[in-house]
């Protein structure tokens, strides 16, 4: 029970940049253990191309795409059903609710046991040594799984620093068909849509425009919810707003509120302390727009606007087109 | 559910779940109302518990209860900023003993738990926010749920310090004064049990109970506490709100400036914080006691400012638990009689003034005043301190008679004739 | 209609964690118990369709130890509830088989919970597994087409939904992001003060055990860095700003018309706008 299986994701063809570094990590414990690295995905869901760019030996196509089974119950059943035969003693997968429903239900199956977000996984004197992040991040838990008699299943946070991850040039890839064992009442997709912004949660939001206590009076509100509106941005604010009740507690950027990480960050009348900024910094682009040349949002800003916003964005709703508000 | 019931409890703390196990146990249909999810959850206490009625209303709570530490050793401390004259008592008593240091989340859910054990419903994570008066009587409560109106014929408040619903049931008429409240600052230090047991000479489940006064209040009318728990210290002080306000001294560095003081610092060595609390708790004692009963709601426990401070130590929680079963009692009689007037629930102020709660309320009645006296905070300690230096010897001159070390204490530090007057207080109001 | 409500009490450390019984355990002395914001949505969302639905019943399944934080979700509309003890040292996923075995002859037409209660440990799918019933993950909103059709909205991040239609029976984790309101009503709490938990203890022979608890390292890849080769002044800088790195900011001023047209071209360039 040497074998390793990892499970891959794919975009538009492409091995998500997640997966990539769980295929290096999961080589380098298939070499431990001295099997062989199976690499397992949705069909279509990774070109012929990419195949021979992963560290894997055998690729599984699984018989059903992403689409056939949306939440993944049909291939976590599919791959449970092949642990045996395969004799697979680890499998692996990045950290995300796809990864995780799949080997859950796969550990499931099989009598497996299942460890969900791992940060490392080592083997040490024929036992897996597996090292959690538990208590969202706060806490490292050790856990010892004797390797001879279980099969373990494994989660992994991707900790690759972004240098491109390890690939043999041109590697020999014997592709398998998978049959389809299994079916089940799976769930049918009716239809796949973009959420209008004000659904759009803000730690997932794209573009998000945030309104700070430079603007915080009704007309200023009125003002930066058009233009938000107007961008398909999800609006947020600062502490002081939502302290004077301009925006609800959910609707916090920052510290103790929520961390978002935009393509696009836009604050408006935002000055940019500290407490504010420690939400905002996984965002791409950084723009502020402040009447304070030297107010701290700015000096980190990719693009600073200064000016009164209460001109500005009047001149903003009228140049996209939309009606201005009284 | 019908929302109606014989006696409404506000509040599951001590007097709150103590009245409401003995409603219950006579068969009562009795609602404790807790605004905490878990009951004790908002409840801050020093810590030392005085067994006082618990022996007789709960026989075996010496096993069932959560307890931290048993006190087997007690002592009182005057601080000066080099030096700690500790005076303390020590006794191991194999059956039982009186006092015990107390965990309030744990203790308190275990006593609303036995409330409920014996009938009681005890809806938490319920804010209590107004009282329905008809024609003068008390008829049940208003909670913040929607369609939150709950009815009784008796509505006992236990809610507390600041008890919003003797205020809203017309019992407190004029607001708290300062002077009345003190205001109770506190850490939690988590230090491993051993530690605990080696650094205060303690063994297994025994426990200690400190409690100072001395340079570190400099001047303001209150006093510091540290007790052991299983792995934690109880480390805080207590001070009068209306010495705050006169000497606008801050609070928070008192507490600061005892932790640092020599000797303290040693007793708290290695600790780490893991709770820092504040809360008031009633100080003058017969004085703040309003008026304890009406038509249809008596007060009791905090919410009556049943606290009394007779300068060795506060005690509140055994005479909440007391002055709640002593609440419950008159409940049953009255709802037995289907008389809930005032007139009927005066029994209970008639039966608390003949119990041990009511005796000490007029025992030390005037400790406030005594301990008011600023002498206390400053010349004293010093003169113990000069007093203790020289007779222990840690000065040069080689064993000083008691006279005259007495006398050169004195001078420059407090005339005679104040030390005799202050002793005769102290004789007569302690 | 058979309700069942998974749901995990979460422990925090309060500032740094300590440790106990030599890093085997987290001292519950700086810790504090919560409920996910999933859980509570997954428990309001039931008890939404318990009142669309007559005659349904809602049995709250609760991993944990303290009884009165299951009572305060029991008021949003429980009829049964169940405490499953577990201590901290088990590994949850491994305690599956017997929460199965506790679930499957109860026949739940629904089985709602969040990405704790029977979720972030792969609890949930494993159970669907188990149970034999559809699984659907990152739910958002839920609406009852027939008896036994129902059409999901669950989220794919990034502002992107999928609708699709499932078949009872199935199981439900709610997403982080899931809007939820309702307040417990005084009748449902009066009724949840009455309910007779029954306490199970989870009994398993482990298969993996925990060797020690500690603070993390190596050092998880999100906890900011700043470049190593800036001047001290600017790393101090970039810290300060919570991580921020210091970009060459291009700079718009003047007249407010020029300035809008200016940002709109911008956001042109972003793809924010359309061209
Ligand atoms: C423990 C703690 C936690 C905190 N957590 C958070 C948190 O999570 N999130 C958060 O946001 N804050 C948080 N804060 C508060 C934070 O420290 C700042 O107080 C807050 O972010 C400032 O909000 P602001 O920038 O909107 O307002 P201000 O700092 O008042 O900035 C207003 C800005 O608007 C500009 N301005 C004024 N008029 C105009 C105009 N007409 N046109 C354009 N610009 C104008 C001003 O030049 C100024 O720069 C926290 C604070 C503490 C102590
Ligand atoms: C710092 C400090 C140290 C102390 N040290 C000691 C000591 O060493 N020994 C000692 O014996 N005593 C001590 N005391 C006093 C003791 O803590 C109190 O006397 C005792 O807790 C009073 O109990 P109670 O039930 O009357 O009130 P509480 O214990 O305050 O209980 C009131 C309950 O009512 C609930 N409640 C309040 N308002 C509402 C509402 N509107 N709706 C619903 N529920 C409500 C609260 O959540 C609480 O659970 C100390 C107090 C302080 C502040
Ligand atoms: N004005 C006061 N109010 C409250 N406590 C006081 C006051 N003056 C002295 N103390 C002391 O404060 C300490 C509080 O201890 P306790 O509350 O019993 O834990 C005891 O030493 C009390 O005597």
């Amino acid at each position: 029970m040497n074998n390793v299986l990892v499970f891959i994701e794919g975009e538009e063809g492409k091995i998500t940049e997640d997966s990539k570094n769980i295929v290096k990590d999961s080589k380098k414990l298939a070499d431990l253990l001295g099997g062989s690295l199976i690499g397992a995905a949705y069909s279509e869901a990774i070109s012929q191309e990419e195949l021979t760019q992963a560290a894997i030996d055998v690729f599984w196509e699984l018989p059903f795409t992403l689409d056939d089974d949306p939440c993944g119950q049909l291939a976590g059943s599919e791959i449970g059903c092949l642990v045996g035969e395969a004799k697979l003693g680890l499998l692996l997968s990045a950290n995300n609710l796809l990864g995780e429903t799949i080997l859950a239900i796969a550990a499931a199956s099989s009598d497996g046991v299942f460890f969900h977000s791992c940060r490392q996984i080592s083997i040490d004197a024929g036992d897996f040594k597996i090292h959690q992040s538990t208590y969202n991040g706060k806490v490292d838990e050790v856990r010892i799984l004797p390797k001879h008699s279980n099969v373990a299943f494994a989660t992994i946070i991707p900790s690759g620093t972004g240098r491109n991850p390890y690939f043999e040039k041109k590697n020999p890839v014997t592709v398998q068909k998978v049959n389809p064992l299994v079916n089940g009442m799976v769930p049918k997709i009716m239809e796949t849509f973009k959420a209008k912004a004000e659904n759009i949660d803000l730690t997932e939001a794209e573009v998000v425009v945030a309104m700070g206590d430079g603007i915080a009076n009704e007309k200023g509100l009125k003002l930066v919810s058009q233009f938000a509106n107007l961008i398909g941005a999800t609006l947020g604010g600062s502490r002081i707003v939502v302290d004077n009740g301009f925006l609800p507690h959910n609707k916090l950027i920052g510290l103790t509120g929520n961390v978002v990480a935009p393509r696009l960050y836009i604050g408006v009348g935002v000055s940019g302390a500290p407490h504010h900024l420690i939400g905002i910094k996984e965002s791409d682009v950084i723009v502020g727009i402040n009447s304070d040349p030297n107010a701290p949002l700015l000096k980190v800003a990719d693009l600073a606007i200064i000016g009164d916003a209460f001109e500005i964005l009047p001149a903003l709703i009228e140049g996209l087109g939309g009606d201005q508000v009284v | 559910m019908s929302s109606k019931f014989d006696v409404i409890v506000v509040g599951a703390g001590l007097a709150g779940s103590a009245a409401a196990l003995e409603m219950a146990r006579a068969g009562l249909n009795v609602c404790i109302i807790e605004r905490a999810i878990v009951p004790g959850e908002k409840n801050v206490t020093g810590g030392v518990m005085f067994k006082g009625i618990l022996d007789e209303f709960i026989p075996n709570w010496k096993n069932e209860a959560p307890i931290e530490r048993w006190i087997s050793k007690k002592g009182i401390g005057m601080v000066t900023a080099e030096s700690l004259s500790l005076m303390q008592y020590e006794t191991e008593r194999n059956d039982g003993y009186n006092a015990c240091t107390l965990n309030r989340v744990h203790f308190d859910s275990w006593l609303a738990n036995k409330a409920e054990e014996a009938g009681a419903t005890l809806l938490t994570n319920t804010l209590v926010e107004d009282v329905i008066l008809e024609d003068g009587f008390v008829k049940g409560v208003k909670t913040h749920h929607a369609d939150g109106f709950i009815y009784a014929d008796i509505v006992i408040c236990a809610d507390g310090v600041n008890s919003l619903v003797a205020q809203k049931a017309g019992l407190r008429k004029q607001d708290i004064k300062p002077k009345d409240i003190g205001l109770g600052i506190k850490e939690i230090l988590s230090l491993p049990e051993e530690t605990i047991n080696e650094r205060f000479g303690l063994k297994g489940s025994e426990g200690c109970a400190y409690e100072f006064v001395g340079e570190f209040l400099n001047g303001v009318y209150g006093g510091a506490f540290l007790y052991t728990n299983r792995n934690t210290l109880s480390i805080g002080i207590v001070v009068n709100l209306g010495s705050i306000a006169e000497t606008s001294v801050n609070s928070r560095a008192i507490l600061e400036h005892f932790k640092n003081q020599p000797q303290i610092k040693k007793f708290l060595e290695g600790g780490s914080l893991v709770e820092y609390s504040a809360h008031l708790v009633p100080e003058v004692g017969l004085d703040m006691v309003p008026q304890l009963y009406g038509n249809g709601i008596l007060v009791t426990g905090d919410a009556a400012g049943l606290v009394i401070n007779n300068g060795f130590s506060i005690q509140g929680m055994n005479y909440a638990i007391a002055s709640g079963r002593e609440a419950g009692k008159t409940a049953v009689d009255c709802i037995r009689k289907g008389n809930a007037s005032a007139r009927e629930l005066a029994s209970y102020k008639t039966q608390l003034d003949q119990s041990f709660v009511g005796k000490n309320l007029k025992k030390f009645q005037n400790t406030h005043k005594v301990l008011a006296n600023p002498r206390i905070g400053r010349e004293y300690p010093v003169l113990i301190d000069n007093i203790a230096k020289n007779l222990f010897g840690f000065e040069d001159t080689i064993q000083p008679s008691l006279s005259s070390t007495l006398k050169n204490s004195l001078r420059g530090n407090v005339s005679p004739w104040q030390l005799i007057k202050d002793g005769f207080e102290i004789w007569r109001y302690m | 209609m058979k309700i069942a409500v998974l749901i995990k009490e979460k422990q925090a450390p309060v500032g740094t964690p300590l440790f106990s019984q030599n890093h085997k355990g987290l001292s519950e002395l700086n810790t504090t118990l919560f409920i996910d914001e999933s859980d509570s949505a997954a428990m309001k969302e039931a008890a939404k369709l318990k009142a669309k639905i007559p005659n349904s019943e809602i049995h709250v399944y609760y991993f944990g130890n303290n009884p009165y934080m299951l009572r305060s979700l029991l008021g949003l509309g429980a009829d049964e509830a169940d405490l499953i003890k577990i201590n901290d040292e088990q590994n949850l996923f491994e305690m599956t088989k017997k929460v199965s075995e506790i679930l499957v002859d109860q026949k739940f037409d629904l089985i709602m919970t969040g990405q704790q209660g029977g979720g972030a440990n792969g609890v949930g799918p494993a159970l669907s597994n188990l149970l034999g019933v559809t699984l659907i993950n990152s739910l958002l909103e839920l609406e009852q087409v027939s008896t036994e059709n129902y059409v999901a909205t669950r989220t794919l991040g990034r502002g992107r939904r999928q609708k699709l239609t499932v078949q009872l029976p199935a199981l439900m984790m709610c997403d982080q992001t899931m809007e939820h309101d309702g307040e417990p009503s005084l009748s449902n709490v009066l009724q949840a003060a009455k309910i007779k938990v029954k306490e199970h203890v989870l009994t398993t022979q482990m298969k993996s055990d925990r060797m020690t608890l500690q603070t993390p390292s190596p050092r998880p890849k999100k906890i900011y860095m700043p470049d190593s080769n800036i001047s001290a002044h600017k790393r101090l800088k970039q810290i300060l700003t919570g991580g921020v790195k210091e970009r060459t900011a291009n700079r718009l001023e003047g007249n407010p018309r020029d300035v809008a047209q200016q940002f709109i071209h911008f956001l042109k360039k972003q793809e924010v706008v359309k061209k």
